[in-house]
């Protein structure tokens, strides 16, 4: 009886869980770059009451035994990089990848990170950098008189300047793949950090080994898919009350027994 | 005192192991390749006379229908359309499951979501190399019989095996355990593996529901029968002493 009560309170939680998570895709909706989150349920361990293929009082083996559920668990929150829609800006620091990778953004204490938002600015320095200022690998400097920036589907980076005609290569942009992209850690702002369950990296040039290419003056959208996540999200409301109903049910059954006195 | 108030009782345990099961069910009604259990009764006799009859909640089944496809566009899910089982190797040994939630893992081996590795039909786990390493680079590609491919490089194939109707008991973690051999599927005929899909749980909320209510009704009636018992024998006290 007990038992009744605590499996239904477990799916309760996982399903409040799984809201939670509904809720963070559908908030960024709206996000240059973001990745939608996927909430993994499943079965814990069984009470075996009665062992199949023991054997019985009267010596017989039992086929089947007798084994109750515990319950269910939220074992992860796996992160989908599936791509997403692809939006025209005409902005030229505005970059999307097609296909696989990330660009590498180097953070003020030395590390790295990755990121597929690629609605890049310049700064003070007139250095190309994130959104929150962290400068994009390798850290190209755009001359202040340049007229014009092209960036090729290589990821090569050039700029015309006044009166020149020619286009002058400055650099190149170099993308990364991980082996397991789900297991980067999520840092917010559309980072992440490299972890020993993400994997090899490749680094190479756009195009080359399996990589996407650089795609200038377009932004990756979300890839969360509204209508999908509001489905999720009537199952989950659904699941939340079935599992509540199951409550009340164990609590009337309780009060029914101790009603007997 | 006459045995019917034990019958009563034990019905009303059996109904309690009846309603854990059936919360276990219902708290999975979004676990891909989850199987509803069904619980079994049987009729117990005891006394010299085999007069008195009790029930009692013997076994539990996995119902092994079909749970409904749902296409996720993730091309490392895998749904199993028919009968049988991906097999993966965990440390109590190679167990069986449903649920076809891969991941690669960072040692470049296909891995449950669990971390336990998918077993390839060679008997062997299945690797799949970095992206820079694949001839032509290509995206990972499963045919309907579980072939893994990329571009024209062939890296293994997922063993599915049946258990032929041999009884298969659940251990938690999406995983089955079967104490018969299994034999392999080669054919896509009766088991298809479908790329970019998952298997839901074949849990019916609807049908649960309604035994839900049956199974509170039947325990209710049940402490009726007890509470009777309970005022007859008062009566019969008062009435002698």
């Amino acid at each position: 009886m007990f038992r009744a009560l605590k499996t239904a309170a477990s799916g309760m939680d996982a399903q409040q869980k799984q809201i939670d998570i509904i809720a963070n895709n559908l908030a960024n909706v709206n996000t240059v770059g973001f990745k939608k989150a996927r909430g993994e349920f499943q079965d814990l361990f069984y009470q075996q009451l009665r062992a199949a293929t023991g054997a019985d009082n009267n010596q017989t083996t039992v086929p089947v035994g007798l084994e109750i559920g515990q319950g269910v668990r939220m074992m992860a929150a796996q992160k989908l990089f599936t791509t997403g829609d692809m939006l025209q800006t005409g902005n030229p620091l505005d970059m999307a990848i097609e296909g696989d990778g990330f660009f590498r953004v180097q953070m003020p204490d030395g590390t790295n990170t990755y990121t597929r938002a690629g609605n890049f600015k310049l700064d003070a320095r007139r250095q190309v950098v994130t959104s929150d200022g962290y400068v994009v690998d390798p850290g190209l400097e755009i001359p202040a008189d340049a007229s014009d920036i092209i960036v090729s589907r290589e990821g090569v980076v050039s700029v015309r300047q006044d009166q020149e005609s020619d286009y002058a290569e400055i650099g190149q942009f170099n993308l990364v793949a991980f082996q397991n992209p789900a297991g980067l850690k999520s840092l917010g702002r559309g980072l992440y950090e490299a972890t020993p369950a993400s994997g090899d990296i490749v680094d190479s040039e756009p195009g080359s080994d399996g990589l996407g290419f650089t795609v200038q003056g377009q932004l990756e959208s979300s890839n969360v898919q509204v209508v999908e996540e509001m489905i999720d999200l009537i199952s989950a409301q659904r699941a939340y009350e079935v599992n509540s109903k199951v409550i009340q049910a164990s609590d009337q059954m309780l009060r029914e027994a101790t009603n007997i006195r | 005192m006459g045995n019917g108030i034990y019958s009563a009782v034990a019905g009303s345990t059996a109904r309690m192991k009846e309603l854990e099961v059936l919360s276990n069910n219902l708290a999975h009604t979004t676990t891909p390749g989850f199987k509803a259990d069904d619980v079994r009764f049987e009729e117990v006799m005891s006394g010299k006379k085999r007069q008195a009859r009790f029930v009692e909640a013997r076994e539990t089944v996995p119902r092994m229908s079909q749970g409904s496809l749902r296409k996720t566009d993730n091309p490392m899910d895998v749904a199993l359309a028919g009968k049988g089982f991906l097999v993966v190797d965990t440390p109590r040994g190679a167990r069986l499951t449903r649920a076809g939630r891969f991941v690669v893992g960072a040692d470049s081996i296909l891995r449950t979501a669990s971390g336990h590795s998918v077993r390839g039909v060679n008997g062997q786990p299945i690797r799949i190399p970095p992206m820079n390493e694949r001839t032509d680079h290509g995206p990972i590609v499963i045919d309907e019989i579980g072939q893994l491919t990329s571009g024209s490089d062939m890296l293994g194939q997922l063993l599915r095996v049946s258990t032929e109707g041999a009884q298969v008991n659940k251990e938690g973690q999406d995983l089955f355990r079967c104490e018969k051999p299994v034999e392999e599927l080669e054919s896509a005929a009766d088991s298809r593996v479908m790329q970019g899909h998952l298997e839901q749980a074949n849990v019916n909320p609807v049908t649960l529901m309604t035994e839900l209510v049956e199974v509170q009704r039947h325990f209710e009636a049940l402490q009726q029968v007890v509470k009777t018992y309970r005022q007859i024998d008062g009566q019969v006290a008062r009435r002698i002493l």
